[in-house]
Order: structure tokens, then sequence, then C-alpha cells
């Protein structure tokens, strides 16, 4: 059951100004609007810039957009606004249907989030398989493409605010990589550790 | 309609997390640093998932902090009857904690499953909401048994048909519930309703209904349409501020407890806000 808090959120975060709110209140609406979907983008950009960037570059300059759209229905299932944001992007991610560089990017990314719960997709490998490589009791997953690469390239073009050519003529390495990820105090290391499963 | 008995807290008080009472208590036990023996209670953020330990609420009793219980996750502005689990839960911590008193922001700060934290909704200051949150404060006076406050929300757009102040009055005039007064979110809501602050809030007769006041760093920045001020509590607390709340327990005409809510703030800041409250008001 839905009541006159659910339809404002709803409208905040889509931008759509509830019909039973007076006239001379919208404009105060939408620019509250606008001030709580940047608070929202500054999530985003926390804890998933290159992400961002590449959506923004290579999907469409309002991509932030859709993901804005889609988080008021993940509060329903997310504890907490960084894994509402996770499922958002995810569904995003998955709407725009688009090449696998931009999902390894934002699971490699996420594997770095410390807030929230988020359940990243990429496969971890099970312990036989660390065994086999002497990496037992590690946390390694398993991307398709040099993500490691593709990530350190997309910090340098973000943070040099690249044109999005630039991101867009990236050419991404196929080939399987391996990632560890270890924590040191309150944050998340990632290691790349592809060579100790060279044949 | 108020009586003595609302009256558990006094002096000063300062803001703080479960998992920081243990290190409060300690530090106003130990006078170090030296501000802290000035402390009379902590306002506490509880969610209802906390864990209050026995030994959380000796080190209260023995550093002499009485303990104010901050709801963040109820919704005074929806019926309590569709958050029982949570009001159950917190009713069990209030308990637990020996909290004197029990005060929440009038707002929607849960949505679905989701904490909004910073992106919580005020409640809209309209007829509808003032009836709810009205039942839900009498509603969670009886259930938790001891003092419950109403304080006015972090407002960054006003939607309603009331002015604040007179929002604030309607609610403890039909709920017999006092007030929180916070002076920052007053102030940010002058800013977007241009309203004088010292002028709106002289002659209130509302004021009668505080309880305790609020006070807490912020942060003001340009826009298009006029300066936003923002709740900061790791911020200084303003000069500003510190006046609006001397002309508020002026208005008041008896000393009320204030609460100086500086989460994330460095040590040095706290205590230097710790001592210049004391000796402004409390001297």
């Amino acid at each position: 059951m839905s009541d006159r808090y659910d339809e404002l959120m709803t409208g905040l975060y889509t931008g759509a100004v509830p019909d039973w709110l007076p006239g001379a209140k919208r404009p105060v609406f939408l620019r509250e609007s606008v001030r709580r979907r940047c608070e929202l983008g500054s999530a985003l950009r926390q804890n998933w810039p290159c992400t961002m960037f590449f959506g923004r570059c290579v999907l469409s300059e309002d991509f932030a957009l859709s993901v804005f759209q889609h988080w008021p229905a993940y509060c329903r299932v997310a504890t907490e606004i960084t894994t509402g944001l996770y499922l958002g992007l995810k569904h995003a991610i998955h709407e725009a249907g688009t090449a696998p560089a931009l999902w390894e990017l934002f699971q490699y990314e996420t594997l770095h989030v410390t807030t929230g719960s988020c359940a990243v997709e990429i496969p971890r490998l099970a312990k036989d398989r660390l065994t086999s490589a002497g990496l037992d009791g590690q946390e390694v997953y398993r991307f398709e493409l040099r993500v490691p690469e593709l990530w350190s390239r997309m910090k340098l073009y973000h943070a040099a605010l690249a044109p999005a050519c630039f991101v867009r003529d990236y050419e991404v390495v196929h080939g399987a990589t391996y990632v560890a990820r270890y924590r040191r105090n309150d944050r998340w290391l990632l290691d790349d550790v592809t060579d100790a499963f060279a044949q | 309609m108020h009586t003595i008995a609302d009256d558990r807290l006094s002096g000063l008080g300062l803001s703080c997390a479960v998992d920081e009472i243990a290190t409060q208590c300690a530090r106003k036990l130990a006078a170090n640093p030296a501000p802290w023996q000035h402390l009379d209670y902590l306002s506490i953020g509880v969610y209802s998932t906390d864990v209050i330990t026995p030994e959380m609420v000796g080190a209260l009793r023995d550093a002499k902090l009485a303990p104010a219980m901050h709801l963040l996750e109820l919704n005074l502005v929806r019926p309590l009857g569709e958050q029982q689990e949570v009001v159950t839960a917190i009713c069990r911590r209030a308990e637990a904690l020996e909290a004197v008193c029990v005060e929440e922001d009038m707002g929607f700060w849960t949505w679905g499953k989701t904490r909004l934290e910073q992106h919580m909704l005020p409640a809209m200051l309209d007829e509808p909401t003032a009836d709810i949150i009205v039942a839900n404060l009498m509603e969670l006076r009886r259930w938790v048994g001891v003092p419950v406050y109403a304080e006015n929300p972090p407002i960054y757009c006003d939607l309603g048909d009331y002015d604040l102040l007179t929002f604030m009055e309607r609610v403890a005039e039909d709920s017999g519930c006092g007030l929180v007064f916070d002076v920052g979110h007053f102030l940010g809501y002058c800013l977007i309703s241009d309203r004088e602050p010292e002028d709106y809030l002289r002659g209130w007769k509302g004021i009668r209904h505080v309880r305790e006041f609020h006070v807490a760093g912020s942060t003001m920045r340009p826009d298009s349409a006029g300066p936003v001020w923002y709740d900061d509590h790791a911020a200084a607390i303003s000069d500003y501020s510190f006046d609006v709340l001397a002309l508020a327990q002026t208005q008041a005409s008896r000393l009320l407890p204030i609460t100086l809510e500086q989460e994330g703030a460095t040590i040095a800041r706290v205590s230097d806000h710790i001592t210049c409250t004391t000796r402004r008001f409390f001297a």
C-alpha cells in the first residue's frame, strides 16, 4: 500500500512530481529532486567512479538517471543506500545490454566497496583450484577480460576528464584474469594473481 | 499537560552512537579531555538492531551520564501499527538502556528495508501528518513509559501548509509530549522559507513545550535560488547558532538541557564546544 511519502520519495528520485502537489510547490520539489539525485550521484562516484565514467562515455551522458530511476524499487530489499545503489546500477547496466567491459568493470570496482552488502556475481574460485595454484585460503575471482588494465586506464581518463572518444576507442584485452581480494585495516585491496594460474 | 516527571534531562549532553558509549563514559570518568567532566548526559543514536549490554549501562551509571535515546529509523509520519517489529525492538532497547527519554526527528527515515540516513524525508508540515505524529507520540509514550520528544527535522524543501513553529506547537499541544528544538534544523528551515530566525522565534508560544535543545555544525553552500544550509555535525558550530540558542533559552524562561551534536568532529573541536557551551549557558 502506497502513501504520500512513497510517492514523494519515488518522485524525488525519478524527477516525477506527484499530481497532488500544489503548483506553487513544484519548482521547490524539482530543485530538491536534483539535490537528492546529486547526493546519490556522489555515492555512485565514490564507489564506482570508473564504471560511471565508462557508462557515461559509452552509453549516454544521462546514464546516472537510469540508476536513479531504479533505486526506489530496490529500497524494498536493500537495508542501506550503497546496496540499493549497487542493485540499481546492476539493473541499469543489464537494461543497457552493453558489452562485457562495463559489466566486469562494475564488478571489479564492487570488490573494493566496503559499505553495504553488495554480492558480486563474478565467479569465485573453489578451494581445489586455489590449492593447485598455491593460493590456499584466498578469495579469488575470475574475470574474462584484462580488467585491472581496463580499470587503471579508466582511472586515468576519469581523473583527466578525458574526452568520451578516448573511452570508446580503448581496446579491451580479452583473457582469463584472476583477481585476489584481501582486507587491510578497513579497506579491500585487490591483487592480480593471473600468473599463479598460468600453465 | 506536562509534568515534572518530563524533565528528566538536565545540563549538557553530547550525541554519540551505541558503540561510542564506553569511550565517552571513560573520557568523563578520567576527565580526559578535561571538558568531558562537564557532561551530564549522552544523546545516544539507537537502531532497533543495536546491542545494548549491561556493561554499557554500568558505564553510564558510573560516569553519571543519563542516557537519552535518539531513534534513527522509526517513521513518525506513518502509523506505528505498520512498524510494530521496530517499535517492539526499540522499547526493549529503551528499557535495557534505562533511557530517561526517547526522541526522534519527525520524518520518514526507513523506506522498505532501506535506512535512508541523509536521504530521509522531513514530515510534511500539514494537518494529516500532524494527526499521525500526534497519535504515534502518544502511543510510543505508552509503550516506552518515559517521556517522548518530537524534534524538528532537517528541512531542505517545504512542501506543506503549516509553518514549522505552528506545526511543532500543534503536535506538542495535541500529544501532550515535549519537543526537542534543533537550532541548526531551525536555521535551515528559516533560510528556505525566507524567514528571519530571531524574529520568527521571538514570541513563539510553543517554546513552553520544548524540553531539550540540539545544536550542531553546519555548512552553507551558495545556490542559484539562494544559499542552502546543510546539516554537518562534524563542522564547527557557528557563533550565530549559539546566539539563536541563547535567544531560545531566554524565550523558554528556564535553563533547558543542551545536546551538542558533533559526530565526526575532532576531539579538539568537541572540547572547545563543550567548554564554550558550559561557560555561556551553565556557568
